[in-house]
């Protein structure tokens, strides 16, 4: 049994169906998932400086009440909660600093061993490629789609370690087993400008623009990610184009549904 | 300018230090961090000029500079720099040495209502704002 | 006994932070010390005078010096006694500077603790006994490991000294990396033409016999004596019989990656390495053929007019001994795939250095047209990255590698050359044109239109376009903002590294390599070709990154350390060696295991006891093994051994002075 993790925004933006597409998906692959009895923003930010230790609390917390909650592992389908949970996780196994004044903060130990998981690593590791295959419904074959992963969903390598950091892959091959084309292109790995959204606007957008324009050359017909920050820039720096001229954005869970047929 | 001048006192140099844990001293301007940088367009100063200002000791100019405020921490300089210095993290460094400090803050939101909350958390954890 | 005490000011390294009269009249306190004097340079002639004028007036038979460590001057001053007729090993140093002047603040402390020291070395010196080398013979015979140009000269040498010389090489030709390039710099003279006369004169030189396609599997003895065992691999091909016609290789059904190209053609099971090998006859890789894994096929050897072909073929070892060992192991380029933000086997229009200048060379797999992998046609823009993998500390290696400027410059140049219309961009972090030429070399790729830009690449990514270009996102520095360029093919610079396979050598020889892999030698600067073990020389790249004429220089200096030790037909071990007192030793053999050069043997010796003979076990030491480490005088339990020049007695006189 898995212990999900919403995440802040992927839990207000309810209106997306990212949430129900993903646990929806899960339930017809047999994976049992049940929330967290508690959780709390991860923090949406893996604080880079050494001698900061309050942002870590409320990830630990997190990654604490899985083992209490006797979860094999935490499941999150953000990967901006992904990168933070994982880095802490990381630092509370290698920093003894750390782990020492957290756990005296919170007055309770955490030994560093839950294990955190995204959505498309549960399907490639705990469903496989074939247990995949065999659930299709309707194969996915019109669509030309582009992924995007952003910036926090591989790197440092060393601490996230799920995706090749300059040639990801993974949510291509998923998509290619249930039978979409999938399309490469330029700047997959670029960082979509992330919280300029609420105060640079500019910064966001042209970033963004960047990425979609290029997707849009090499012939896609959609594009899916797995954050939704990076959903809101992608689709924001394209406001003013024209309807027809723009490149839909959607939630990974998306195509992954249509293709179960959930 | 007339070299040599420094403008950090040893306090600075001891906080930053302190904050990150690396010696940018080491750095030989090879300006990967600058190439692989999404986000240059909107900086004044480039991420290779920053570790260049800090390895001078020239902290009155990163200071007074829009570039860490630009700074997404994609981490694409610091997963390619050659000397494992992370020129994000040092950007992060003197953004955390101005926070600390009442009122140094350079962005204002203007956005609050049509992003998602995401956007807000780490703008605030980041910019204080 | 007259003991002696000089201290040295060692100009102000010591004075200054050592009351060096102050020494010298604390010394007059000690028993049996009849002179003591500070002379402002020791090591200089008249400093020496000075302790020669001193011995001569109180017969000195002791010397003790307070001065620099005596890495330094240990040398100097046991010739100093020699040369009075005294033992060498009664002078005895204390180091006041390294140990001392050098590392402390103090003056008053320094000056106390120098006097400690010195005290130690005059209690120590009371116990000295006189020690002798041994002359070992050397047998008058060198081996060569590696046969690329290093490994040619260095035998070359050697046999034209009139010595004979057994040249190994892995691989089934000599020749090495030179044998794969195009043209070297800086004068573009053909890298075979003037490789292959070498080539030509190893093999057929009086002096020198070559073994190729073989390892060496064992080496054991010491300088002068070293007792080698070269595994000689089965060629399967009789090399008196075949007249290298070639028609194996045309029939041969199997095709393998060809190492020679780094991949990316392919050579038969049964091959010779490149058109002018040397020896010229096929070699049957047994991993590869068709014969040694099924038992099927055959065909090279019903082909065969001469009936060279033989499948019963075996290894043998053959055992020589050897005076002097030459290592000249050679590199390998890093597989730039650890660096992932280049592409490298993602795309195959990316490759590395070794894989254009194969492509330029006119035998290699594009017969000397340059060519984009993806689709065969002449790319337009070419980039070339450098120092990919090297002076990274975080995911290369941390050294520069030294060639990789030049031979960048270099194609630069060849391509202006051969295909005009092609431009290539070069992003470069520094420019290192350290050698005779080198600058002017530079100078004449950037007049011949080769765009250098001073700035980094971040990311090589697909274009996803019609052509199926390289998207190359990089910085210039000179105007300071980023570029991308679309390029058709984007060549890397990659680091050099030590042979893989070269560890094991070193283990074998006994010699150390360092963090990086590269041999060591004794000294970075004085003694760049000797290694600490003694009789094993270096050349090549395999003791560091450098290029052909540093190689090849430093293989004719390999080569004469080599030729001193043969002429002078004997060696003299280093007399500081463990020594048995054959009278106490119970012959336990307690020692035998804890020595790590293997130098304790069993003997007996024929004693009378009470009127009858007896044969008793003791335990013996070959003094050229020994390396005085004196593991084993810690471990007797009899005290039957001892170190000498350091004696059980020498070290407690130490002890209780303190």
């Amino acid at each position: 049994m898995l212990g999900y993790y919403p995440g802040c925004t992927v839990r207000a933006h309810q209106k997306d169906n990212f949430e129900k597409e993903a646990l929806a998906i899960l339930k017809t692959l047999n994976i049992p998932v049940e929330e967290l009895s508690e959780w709390e923003c991860c923090g949406a930010v893996y604080p880079l400086t050494n001698d900061e230790y309050a942002p870590l609390l409320s990830s630990v917390r997190a990654l604490k009440t899985t083992q209490t909650d006797k979860k094999e592992g935490l499941l999150t389908l953000c990967t901006a909660c992904y990168h933070v949970l994982k880095r802490v996780n990381h630092r509370m196994n290698t920093d003894i600093e750390a782990k020492k004044r957290v756990e005296n903060y919170l007055k309770n130990e955490y030994d560093g061993n839950t294990q955190v998981l995204h959505l498309i690593e549960v399907l490639r590791d705990m469903v496989g490629y074939k247990e995949l295959k065999k659930h299709v419904d309707t194969p996915l074959e019109t669509e030309k789609i582009a992924c995007y992963y952003g910036c926090l969903f591989l790197r440092p390598q060393k601490e996230l370690g799920l995706l090749d950091p300059e040639n990801p892959k993974l949510m291509e091959e998923i998509l290619e087993v249930l039978g979409a084309k999938v399309i490469n292109y330029p700047y997959k790995t670029d960082c979509c400008g992330a919280y300029h959204a609420s105060n640079q606007e500019v910064i966001s957008d042209s970033a963004s623009l960047k990425i979609v324009n290029a997707a849009k050359k090499a012939g896609a017909t959609q594009m899916v990610t797995a954050c939704p920050l990076c959903k809101h820039n992608l689709e924001h720096c394209q406001k003013d184009l024209k309807e027809d001229q723009k490149l839909p954005i959607n939630y990974i869970t998306v195509p992954i549904a249509k293709a179960l047929g959930v | 300018m007339r070299f040599p001048t420094k403008t950090a006192s040893t306090g600075q140099t001891e906080e930053l230090m302190d904050i990150v844990q690396k010696n940018v001293k080491d750095c030989y301007q090879c300006l990967k961090c600058s190439a692989g940088c999404p986000l240059t367009a909107h900086m004044d100063y480039y991420p290779h000029q920053v570790m260049f200002l800090a390895k001078m000791d020239l902290y009155h100019k990163i200071i007074e500079s829009k570039s860490l405020w630009v700074c997404a921490s994609c981490m694409a300089c610091s997963s390619r720099c050659p000397r494992d210095l992370e020129p994000a993290k040092i950007m992060e460094g003197f953004r955390t040495m101005l926070l600390r400090e009442r009122e140094q803050g350079r962005v204002e939101v203007t956005n609050p209502k049509g992003v998602p909350r995401q956007a807000l958390i780490s703008s605030m954890r980041k910019l204080r704002r | 006994m007259k003991v002696g005490v000089f201290i040295c000011w060692c100009g102000s390294n010591i004075k200054n932070m050592v009351d060096v009269e102050k020494v010298a009249r604390e010394m007059e306190n000690m028993p049996r010390v009849v002179h003591t004097q500070d002379v402002q340079y020791l090591c200089s002639e008249v400093g020496q005078q000075d302790i020669i004028k001193a011995i001569d007036k109180h017969k000195l038979d002791r010397i003790v010096i307070g001065a620099c460590s005596p890495r330094m001057h240990e040398i100097t001053f046991q010739r100093l006694l020699e040369s009075k007729g005294l033992n060498p090993y009664f002078v005895e140093i204390a180091n006041i500077r390294e140990h001392c002047s050098w590392v402390h603040t103090d003056k008053e402390k320094a000056t106390i603790k120098a006097i400690d020291l010195v005290r130690k070395a005059v209690a120590k010196s009371y116990h000295a006994i006189p020690l002798q080398s041994d002359l070992l013979g050397v047998t008058k015979r060198a081996l060569v490991i590696g046969g690329g140009i290093a490994g040619i000269q260095a035998a070359i040498d050697i046999a034209d000294a009139g010595y004979p010389v057994d040249l190994v090489e892995k691989e089934s030709s000599i020749g090495g990396r030179m044998a794969q390039f195009d043209k070297t710099f800086p004068t573009l003279d053909c890298s075979a033409c003037i490789l292959t006369p070498k080539m030509v004169e190893a093999a057929t030189h009086e002096n020198i016999n070559l073994y190729t396609y073989a390892e060496i599997e064992d080496v054991a003895g010491y300088v002068g004596n070293f007792k080698v065992k070269i595994r000689q691999k089965a060629k399967s091909v009789d090399p008196e019989k075949c007249n290298g016609c070639g028609d194996c290789i045309t029939k041969c059904p199997k095709k393998v990656p060809n190492e020679f190209d780094e991949g990316s053609s392919k050579r038969k099971a049964i091959y010779t390495l490149f058109p002018q090998a040397v020896p010229n006859k096929p070699v049957i890789d047994r991993d590869s053929c068709i014969y040694f894994h099924t038992g099927k096929c055959g065909l090279c050897q019903r082909i065969c007019k001469t009936d060279a072909i033989d499948y019963k073929d075996e290894d043998q070892i053959i055992e020589n001994e050897y005076g002097a060992i030459i290592a000249a192991t050679g590199f390998d380029i890093k597989n730039p795939k650890s660096l992932p933000e280049y592409h490298y086997g993602n795309h195959p229009d990316v490759i590395t250095s070794l894989d254009l200048e194969r492509m330029l060379n006119a035998s290699g797999p594009t017969n000397g047209k340059v060519i984009r992998p993806s689709n065969g046609e002449a790319p337009k823009k070419i980039v070339f990255v450098q120092c990919v993998g090297s002076r990274d500390r975080n995911k290369g290696n941390a050294y520069c590698s030294k060639v990789c400027c030049l031979y960048t410059a270099k194609h630069t140049l060849l391509l202006n050359e051969k295909f005009p219309g092609t431009e290539s961009y070069v992003f470069n972090i520094d420019v290192r044109t350290g050698g005779k030429g080198y600058e002017e070399f530079y100078e004449r790729a950037r007049h011949k239109g080769a765009k250098y830009l001073r700035g980094q690449v971040s990311k090589i990514e697909s274009l996803e376009d019609n052509e199926n270009r390289l998207l190359v996102r990089g910085f210039d520095g000179s105007l300071g903002e980023q570029v991308e360029i679309e390029a058709d093919l984007v060549v890397l610079a990659t680091s050099i590294e030590p042979k893989a396979g070269s560890k094991k050598i070193a283990n074998l020889l006994g010699v150390s390599t360092d963090q990086d892999g590269f041999f060591s030698e004794s000294h970075p600067k004085l003694k760049p070709v000797e290694t600490q073990a003694q009789g094993i020389y270096l050349a090549g790249v395999c003791q560091g990154p450098k290029d052909i004429p540093e190689a090849v220089s430093q293989a004719s200096g390999a080569s004469c350390k080599a030729i001193i030790l043969f002429n002078k037909g004997q060696v003299k071990s280093v007399p500081t060696t463990a020594m048995v007192n054959k009278d106490i030793c119970s012959g336990c053999m307690q020692c035998k295991p804890v020595c790590p050069y293997e130098a304790i043997s069993k003997d007996y010796v024929i004693e009378r006891i009470h009127g009858k003979e007896v044969r008793r076990p003791v335990a013996s030491i070959n003094r050229a093994l020994c390396q005085g480490c004196g593991a084993c005088a810690g471990l007797c339990r009899s005290g039957a051994m001892d170190v000498g020049g350091f004696t059980c007695k020498q070290i407690m006189a130490e002890v209780d002075s303190l």
